[in-house]
């Protein structure tokens, strides 16, 4: 209490203080008295009705435990005790799910589909609602393209004998993708409560993203590596383990940073699910990729960031800048004498609606027919891949120009048709730049 | 879908783990129901500093047209009250009221939806 | 004005130019430190570039120009313009920038998940931004005309100044690549802050005293050309009828109810105004924006003191200085501006010469050319984004989409030059003094209107529907543009009503705001509000972008 009233006091002389100052010292001519008090009061009053909520803090509001919320608790205890929708989406979970949810949700009728069929039906109209059929309401085509929930108040259904009125629709889905339907009916014609079928189908949603992650899991290991493979060249693991292991006994310190930064990289390498990520991951990503070859290469590397803030917030597909700049680093300076930068530039272009990338390096640069190779997009020859050659100058320059790049160029065409511009211009000895333009989004 | 928030991160200075659960690790999640509780709080804060802020501002031209001081008393030279506040304080009170209604939002969002793993005011580089 | 001087003042406009176009910050880590260093300088950087697109010619040149002419009620524009603010931090900032889009138009298509209610966004941003580019126009051909004084092509110097402008800045942004980034915009500002704090020196240094300064103003009444053009008159106190106007108590312009109207105006407009909302979207968290938006506040009100202290010196100054001054006698009536936005300028010069002449006038162009390209930009990508790609041609290729932008650059500045050229101010100045702010409170009016009350609403009201929106944002263009028209037919400002209808928010938003609950009610909310609900105001996406950061703070350590 001491603690409280202390200042409390300190602030209303304060405030008094300053009102006679100001009505009466520095005015002219002064204010009267009563004025003079009336405001003195109301400043007053002020402090002592704001003074103890600075003390407390915010209000943290009570949560309303709602009805809906009770069946969901319910539901995810059951759902977890009999963990129905783990094995995935599949018919036979379907039909154990929606026997499970039908008498929850407050409807006459339960159905979970697919994105192109019927899995499960529970309830009235049975009989015509078979799993396996095709699907019939518009509104869940919508649901399926949009991911938003959807409600209707009139069912149209082919069958003559169908009782049922209402409907509410709601999408499950794994990550971004929309994988299929939950949907409970009713034969009146006021739909059931949409936030309760949301809720329902949140939950079914992280079950099956529970599937996913461990089919994932039960993925032999060389499939997991082969992802790696794919995106991260086991070449650089190598260097920079080595470079590790060279550090370790003259310095553990730095040993175990780079270590640390090796997991964060990996980390994030494989954990990336969806297709896009924001510019602020990738870049921090690269960032971690280029200590780790800051530390082989020490001095002779330099990389230069030229992003402007704007960009952090841009969407682009995952793991496209980290190659670029490996590539850059390998084939730019790997043979190069002296020291070498690399430059990642980044802008938006508001004209064009397009994010702007820049990787330029100052390396040995490519002849002109290995960049018309790259261009014509002819494959390397079969055989071995780059890892097989302990210096990567060795590697046959239209391998080691080509894979990354076609990589990357064959995902953008997947992710934006036409909308998109990658470029490379390179003059031997003066180095090269790989410039992409993709869409904003 | 319910919260999954890591309630201690791993410091990664101690031991090299590779966290089991580390796949999900880097994905930071929000329960709707929290989400909730948090959206009403802003919304009384900022409603809050809106009213001493539309109380203060206008007051200014209230003042201007019912009081005779508020125009005529001079303050500093040729500076009414009314125009010492125009064109002076009012810049300050609106950066005043800009740091306190940011620090408390920023303070009840991190008390009501969590940081991750502590705050970041510690990394100065 | 000789050739010499001329050539002075391309070379200082060139530099001027090339600063605010080519400036590149170098430097390793600069993006590290964004985040990192202490939050302040990344939000400081974001904030300088935020004002670098607010301070247009109007704040620059208009603000003084209204205290100018109109004493302590020209001082409500600097209150207004800084006021605009507050709004932002506290109800649109953080969640706006979390939803995580990128225009105006894209947010509202989002949130509500309706066409329709983007293409309404689109066309009223569209509005906006043309609205607010006159202003742009105008203010550049005031100064071309004090600056070069001499039309090319037959045109009077106004027109070729705004046709130059126009031409140029639309040049510069399809073919001179300027696009605005934020490094741009963040030394533009910190140019036109610099050239106002040495102005102020100057000022202060030939013996201004601001309280002394504000006396001396309103020791007698206030003095401003008549509708003749030819001589001097003073204006009724509107507050106090029976009195005449002094320079430090309001009144001089705006009666009870038009200060009102002026400073809702102002306040609420902010918040829609597109090219501002859009440096938002690129903040890295949520979080970062509010004190960002705390940073412009402390910057804008740095400024807007400044502009009126230097407003209130120009007074002062020019009455001392008209009579023995051959070129301050040409501009003025018996020690009076005939045109209120050759107060900064007319300041400069008298305190420095030709060359400071020649300083603000730069600072004054950059301030235009950067806010002029910021708005073309906000329009082509509005377009492009919006329009273009989604309904005209999704399959677009790059090029096309590069050709939609550029078409839009071209049109917007052909149409606002246009505008600008049938509003000759010399005519209008007459009715309205300070036609630079003036022009600018109609784009604040508009969007203050027709976007912030439905912006405010759709985010922090669950039950906002897309045909509330639609209502909301039709209504409140449509009685801004009424009313503007009403105004102007009934001669201007010069009663309370006209005050009013002038800068009408105080009638619009409301209306607008009534509009979009009570049609709200008949339609009911979008489905899938949980989802929007949890982008817009849970942290989840700000917590992973700042674990990130904290990442890269302990290798920047390691380095």
């Amino acid at each position: 209490m001491t603690r409280g009233v202390g200042p409390l006091m300190a602030m209303v002389s304060i405030a008094w203080g300053l009102v006679w100052v100001a009505s009466q010292v520095v005015v002219h001519p002064p204010l009267p008295a009563q004025t003079t008090l009336v405001v003195g009061l109301i400043a007053t009053n002020l402090a002592i009705l704001g003074y103890p909520s600075v003390l407390r803090g915010p209000r943290q509001r009570r949560r309303r435990r709602g009805r809906a919320e009770g069946d969901v608790a319910s539901l995810v205890r059951l759902g977890t005790g009999t963990g129905a929708l783990r094995q995935g989406l599949t018919p036979e979970a379907a039909e154990r799910t929606v026997d499970l949810l039908q008498p929850l949700l407050g409807g006459d009728a339960v159905a979970i589909t697919d994105r192109e069929h019927m899995l499960a039906f529970a309830g009235p109209g049975a009989d015509h609602h078979t799993p396996g059929s095709a699907l019939w309401a518009p509104e869940r085509e919508r649901v399926l393209r949009t991911g938003r929930s959807a409600i209707s108040t009139s069912v149209v259904c082919r069958h003559s004998g169908c009782p049922l009125r209402s409907a509410a629709f709601a999408p499950l889905t794994v990550g971004d993708e929309v994988v299929g339907t939950v949907t409970v009916y009713r034969q009146t014609a006021t739909p059931p409560r949409l936030e309760l079928v949301e809720g329902v189908a949140g939950v079914l949603s992280l079950h099956l993203e529970l599937a996913g992650l461990e089919a994932q899991a039960r993925l032999s290991t060389d499939t997991q590596l082969e992802v790696l493979r794919a995106q991260i060249n086991p070449h650089f693991l190598f260097n920079v383990l080595n470079t590790i292991a060279s550090k370790a006994r003259t310095d553990p310190d730095e040993t175990r940073q780079l270590l640390l930064r090796l997991a964060d990289f990996f980390r994030y390498a494989i954990d990336q699910r969806s297709q896009f990520a924001e510019f602020a991951q990738e870049y921090f990503f690269v960032r971690t990729y280029v200590t780790l070859e800051q530390a082989r290469f020490g001095d002779a590397l330099r990389v230069e960031y030229d992003v402007d803030p704007q960009v952090l917030g841009v969407r682009v597909p995952v793991l496209m800048i980290q190659p670029l700049i490996e590539n850059a680093i390998k084939h730019g300076l790997s043979r190069k004498v002296g020291r070498g930068t690399v430059t990642l530039r980044a802008r938006v272009d508001p004209l064009a609606s397009s994010l702007d990338i820049l990787v330029r390096d100052d390396g040995v640069g490519m002849d002109a027919a290995t960049l018309r190779s790259l261009r014509n997009g002819r494959r390397g020859g079969t055989g071995h891949g780059p890892e097989a050659f302990d210096d990567p100058a060795d590697v046959p320059p239209l391998r080691r120009g080509g894979i990354g790049l076609r990589n990357i160029d064959e995902r953008l065409a997947l992710l934006f048709g036409d909308r998109y511009d990658l470029t490379v211009r390179s003059r031997e000895s003066d180095g090269t730049d790989v410039r992409l333009r993709i869409p904003l989004r | 879908m319910p919260a999954r928030r890591p309630d201690a991160e791993p410091d990664p200075e101690d031991a090299l783990s590779f966290p089991a659960e580390g796949l999900a690790d880097l994905q930071e999640y929000d329960a709707p129901a929290e989400v909730d509780a948090a959206f009403v709080t802003q919304r009384r804060i900022a409603v809050g500093y809106c009213l001493v802020f539309l109380l203060v501002t206008f007051a200014i031209p209230v003042l201007t047209v019912s009081s005779g001081w508020w125009t005529d008393a001079r303050v500093v030279g040729g500076m009414s009250p009314s125009f010492l506040m125009a064109a002076v304080v009012l810049y300050v009170f609106f950066v005043g009221l800009g740091v306190a209604a940011a620090t408390l939002a920023d303070g009840a969002e991190d008390r009501m939806l969590g940081r991750a793993g502590g705050s970041d005011r510690e990394d100065g580089a | 004005m000789s050739a010499q001087t001329f050539a002075l003042l391309l070379v200082l406009g060139a530099i001027g130019t090339l600063v605010s176009i080519t400036a590149r910050a170098r430097g390793r880590a600069t993006t590290l430190d964004f985040y990192l260093a202490g939050r302040r300088v990344g939000t400081f950087t974001n904030a300088c570039a935020i004002c670098g697109d607010y301070f247009s010619a109007a704040s620059f040149l208009g603000v003084a120009a209204a205290v100018y002419a109109s004493g302590l009620d020209g001082v409500w524009y600097a209150a207004g313009f800084a006021a605009g603010f507050v709004p932002v931090l506290l109800f649109v900032a953080a969640p706006l920038r979390r939803f995580g889009r990128i225009s105006l138009p894209d947010f509202l298509g989002e949130r509500f998940g309706s066409e329709r209610v983007r293409v309404t966004a689109v066309v009223v941003v569209q509005l906006v931004v043309l609205a607010y580019l006159v202003p742009q126009a105008v203010g550049s051909g005031i100064t071309w005309e004090l600056l070069v004084g001499r039309g090319f092509g037959g045109l009077s110097p106004y027109a070729t100044g705004v046709v130059i402008s126009a031409a140029l800045i639309a040049a510069l942004v399809v073919i001179g690549g300027m696009r605005g980034t934020t490094w741009n915009q963040a030394l533009q500002f910190v140019l036109l802050l610099t050239v106002l704090l040495w102005l102020a020196t100057l000022v202060f240094s030939a013996g201004f005293s601001y309280p002394s300064g504000v006396e001396e103003a309103s020791s007698s009444a206030l003095l401003v050309p008549a509708q003749d053009g030819a001589s001097l008159t003073t204006v009724p106190d509107r507050l106090r009828p029976d009195r005449e106007a002094i320079f430090g108590t309001p009144g001089a312009r705006y009666g009870g109810l038009g200060q009102f109207a002026l400073l809702t105006t102002l306040m609420l407009g902010t918040a829609g105004l597109p090219h501002i909302m859009n440096r938002y979207f690129t903040s890295p968290t949520g979080r970062s924006t509010r004190f960002t938006t705390v940073w412009v506040l402390g910057l804008a009100g740095a400024f807007y003191a400044l502009a009126v202290m230097l407003g209130t010196a120009a007074r002062v100054t020019i009455a001392e200085h008209a009579d023995d001054t051959a070129w301050l006698a040409e501009l003025t009536i018996d020690g009076v501006l005939r045109v209120p936005e050759h107060a900064l300028l007319a300041l400069g010069r008298i305190h420095a010469g030709v060359p400071g002449l020649g300083l603000v006038a730069t600072a004054a162009f950059a301030a235009m050319i950067s806010t002029i390209g910021g708005l073309l930009l906000a329009a082509a990508a509005s377009w492009g984004h919006d329009v273009y790609e989604r309904y005209l041609n999704p399959r677009a290729t790059q090029r096309q989409a590069i050709r939609a932008g550029q078409l839009a650059v071209g049109v917007a500045s052909a149409v606002a030059a246009v505008i600008a050229l049938a509003l000759e101010p010399a005519r209008l100045s007459g009715n309205f003094p300070s036609v630079v702010a003036l022009l600018v409170t109609w784009a604040f009016a508009l969007a203050g209107s027709a976007l912030s009350p439905v912006l405010m609403l759709s985010i922090w009201w669950r039950g906002t529907s897309v045909n509330g929106a639609i209502a909301g944002m039709s209504v409140g263009t449509v009685t801004v543009l009424v009313a503007l028209a009403i105004g102007l037919l009934r001669g201007g400002d010069t009663d309370d009503l006209g005050s009013l209808l002038l800068a009408p928010t105080l009638l619009a938003a409301p209306l607008a705001t009534l509009t979009t609950v009570v049609v709200s009610r008949t339609d009911g909310p979008p489905p899938g509000l949980t989802d929007v609900w949890l982008r817009m105001h849970g942290t989840a996406a700000d917590r992973q972008v700042e674990r990130f950061a904290r990442l890269a703070a302990r290798q920047g350590r390691g380095t």
